[in-house]
C-alpha cells in the first residue's frame, strides 16, 4: 500500500517536472566519419592543399643568396612587397630574424643578404621614391 | 557649396538607398576607370589575374588578385605563404557582413592546419583551473550558444599607407572584414574548468606551428577580460563553418579588439597565473601608450603596452579614389564604418575638406562591434576636382581626424578616409 503511494507520487513529480527536465538536456551530438552535429550546427572534417609559392625572386646575383636564406620561412612576396627600405632597416629586419623567431642566418652572410635586398627592384635607387 | 550639399543630403539621406542603385558592373566599371584597378586589357581578363593598385605611399603598391586559395576568390595576393590575402575594397560594397571567400587571411607561420578531422579535434584547457579539460566539438555544439555580429582587422590594417613607410605586411585598407559568429562563450568554458582564484590571464593557441625554434603564435587575455560574456569561441562564420584559412575549426572571437587576439584554429587555453610573458604579448603587437598610439617618424624607447581595442573607421566602397564621374548628375556614396569597440552613432561626409559636415543614412544596426553601412545622394558634385571626405563617430563620441598616426609597427590607422574626384 505504501510502496504503491510512492510510485504514484514519483509519476506525479516525473510528470510535472519530467517534461522540463527533458528541455534542459543538452542536445544529442550526431557523429558521422567526417561530421559532429548538433541543434542545426554540423562541422565537415576538411582538408586543404595550399598553392605552390605564387612569385619568385627576380633573376639576379642576389637572387641565390634570398633563396638561401629567407625561402625556408616565407615567400618571396614579404620582401618584393616591401617599400623602399635603407640598409640599415634592411639590418634590422635581419636581426629580428635572427633574434626574435631564430632563422638561422650566418652573420657572415648579412652583408650578402643586404647587398641582394638592395639590389631588387622595388629597392634600387631609380625606382619610383 | 557645403549648404547646397547639406540641404539635399539632408532630404535624401532618410531615403537614400543602402543597397547599391547601380548595377555592379557598373560600379566596377567607375573603380576601374577611375583608379586603373583593371590592368589588363578587356580581352585580356580573362586569362590574367587583374592586377590591385593599392596607391601606397612611394610606390611598390601594386598586386595581383588570386582564386589560388581553396574556399577564397578574388583576393589581393600580398603573400603566398604564410598566406596573406587582402579583402579588395569593392568586395565590402553594399553588404554589412563580408562573405567567408572574400573575407581576408592572416597566418604568421608557413606551417597552417591544412587537414582537420572533427571527430579527433580537441579543445585543451589546462594551468591555473580545478580540472583540467579536452572538449570535443561534440562538447562544444552542446553547449548554450551565442551569436554575434563582429568586426575583424588586423592590427596593421593599412599599414601600406603609413608614411613615412614601415616595414611588414604592406596591407591597403582591406585587412578587415565583418561576419556573424556563432559560438560558445569563453566564459562558459572557464567555469566549466573552474577558473583557480590566483589566475590572471588565459592565453590562446592554435594548430599553426613556428618554425624551428621560433616562439610558438599565442596570445593573453586578462581574466576578467576573458570572463567578460562578450569573447567567444566560434565555431560557425556567416551560417557556415569556418573556411580553413580563417581557424576552422574554432576561432576565438575577441568583439572590438584588433584580430591578433582572435587566435585561429583554437586547440589549446591557459589560465595563467603570471602575465604572460611570451614573445607575442611582451615584443610583439605592441603600440606606443601615447594618445592614438602616436609617436614621432624616429622615435625611440619610448613606453609601449599590448595593442587592445579598435577605433573608428569609415570608408567609401562605391567610388575609388581619382574616379570621374558625370557633371552635373546625383551622387550616390556608400560605404562602411565600424566604431571599433562602441556601436556607430554617427558617419559624416565633407565635400570641402573638413569645414562642413553633412550626416550619412545608416543601415541596419547589427550590434556596436559590428561594420555599418552607410549612404549618402549628392545633388551635384562642385564642377572641377573635389575631395570627399568620410568621417565615423562612435557612441563613445570617438571621432576619426585628419592627421594621421604613426608608429614604427604600423598599427592602428584610423585616419579619415579621403578621395579625389572630379566631374567630365
Amino acid at each position: 500500500m505504501r510502496r504503491a503511494a510512492f510510485f504514484t507520487f514519483l509519476l506525479i513529480v516525473l510528470g510535472v517536472f519530467g517534461w522540463r527536465w527533458l528541455a534542459h538536456l543538452p542536445p544529442r551530438v550526431t557523429e558521422t566519419d567526417t561530421s559532429v552535429a548538433a541543434a542545426g550546427v554540423t562541422l565537415n572534417s576538411q582538408t586543404l592543399t595550399l598553392p605552390a609559392d605564387q612569385i619568385a625572386y627576380p633573376a639576379g646575383p642576389g637572387s641565390d643568396v634570398l633563396t638561401t636564406n629567407c625561402t625556408g620561412c616565407h615567400s618571396p612576396e614579404m620582401i618584393l612587397n616591401q617599400p623602399k627600405l635603407a640598409a640599415d632597416k634592411w639590418q634590422a629586419t635581419i636581426d629580428k630574424m635572427r633574434k626574435a623567431y631564430h632563422a638561422p642566418l650566418a652573420p657572415a652572410d648579412d652583408a650578402r643578404i643586404i647587398a641582394a635586398l638592395m639590389a631588387l627592384p622595388a629597392q634600387r635607387a631609380d625606382s619610383a621614391k | 557649396m557645403g549648404g547646397r550639399v547639406g540641404e539635399r543630403a539632408g532630404a535624401d539621406a532618410v531615403s537614400a538607398p543602402l543597397k547599391p542603385n547601380v548595377g555592379r558592373r557598373h560600379a566596377l566599371g567607375l573603380l576601374g576607370a577611375g583608379a586603373g584597378l583593371v590592368a589588363a586589357p578587356r580581352w585580356a581578363q580573362s586569362l590574367v589575374a587583374p592586377q590591385v593598385d593599392l596607391h601606397l605611399p612611394g610606390g611598390n603598391g601594386t598586386r595581383p588578385t588570386t582564386d589560388a586559395f581553396p574556399g577564397k576568390t578574388g583576393m589581393i595576393l600580398q603573400r603566398s605563404r604564410a598566406p596573406l590575402l587582402e579583402t579588395p575594397i569593392d568586395a565590402f560594397d553594399g553588404q554589412v557582413f563580408t562573405p567567408n571567400e572574400r573575407f581576408f587571411v592572416r597566418w604568421h607561420y608557413a606551417d597552417i592546419p591544412t587537414s582537420v578531422d572533427v571527430r579527433k579535434f580537441r579543445l585543451t584547457v589546462t594551468g591555473a583551473t580545478r580540472q583540467n579539460l579536452s572538449l570535443s566539438l561534440g562538447d562544444l555544439l552542446a553547449m548554450p550558444r551565442v551569436e554575434l555580429a563582429a568586426v575583424n582587422q588586423c592590427s596593421g590594417n593599412s599599414r601600406g599607407l603609413f608614411a613615412p613607410r614601415v616595414p611588414g605586411a604592406q596591407w591597403g585598407n582591406g585587412a578587415i572584414g565583418n561576419a556573424r559568429w556563432v559560438g560558445v562563450r569563453l566564459k562558459d568554458v572557464l567555469d566549466r574548468a573552474g577558473v583557480m582564484s590566483g589566475a590572471v590571464q588565459v592565453r590562446a593557441s592554435g594548430l599553426d606551428q613556428p618554425p624551428g625554434d621560433a616562439p610558438a603564435f599565442a596570445k593573453s587575455l586578462d581574466i576578467a577580460h576573458a570572463m567578460d560574456g562578450d569573447v567567444m569561441i566560434a565555431f560557425q562564420m556567416n551560417g557556415a563553418q569556418l573556411p580553413m584559412l580563417n581557424g576552422f575549426p574554432l576561432r576565438l572571437v575577441v568583439p572590438g579588439w584588433y584580430s591578433t587576439y582572435w587566435v585561429k584554429a583554437l586547440d589549446r587555453l591557459e589560465v595563467l597565473d603570471k602575465p604572460d610573458t611570451g614573445y607575442w604579448m611582451d615584443k610583439a603587437y605592441r603600440i606606443p601608450t601615447a594618445p592614438h598610439a602616436n609617436v614621432a617618424p624616429g622615435a625611440k624607447d619610448f613606453p609601449t603596452t599590448p595593442i587592445n581595442r579598435m577605433v573608428p573607421r569609415a570608408f567609401f566602397t562605391n567610388i575609388a579614389d581619382g574616379a570621374i564621374l558625370p557633371r552635373g548628375a546625383p551622387v550616390s556614396l556608400r560605404g562602411i564604418a565600424m566604431g571599433g569597440d562602441h556601436g556607430v552613432k554617427a558617419v559624416e561626409l565633407s565635400v570641402n575638406g573638413g569645414r562642413n559636415w553633412h550626416a550619412a543614412a545608416l543601415g541596419a544596426d547589427e550590434g556596436r562591434y559590428s561594420f555599418r553601412l552607410w549612404s549618402m545622394r549628392l545633388a551635384a558634385l562642385p564642377p572641377g576636382p573635389c575631395t570627399l571626405a568620410v568621417r565615423c563617430t562612435n557612441s563613445a563620441g570617438e571621432t576619426q581626424a585628419f592627421a594621421p598616426t604613426w608608429n614604427p609597427s604600423g598599427f592602428m590607422r584610423n585616419v579619415i578616409e579621403q578621395i579625389s574626384v572630379s566631374t567630365a
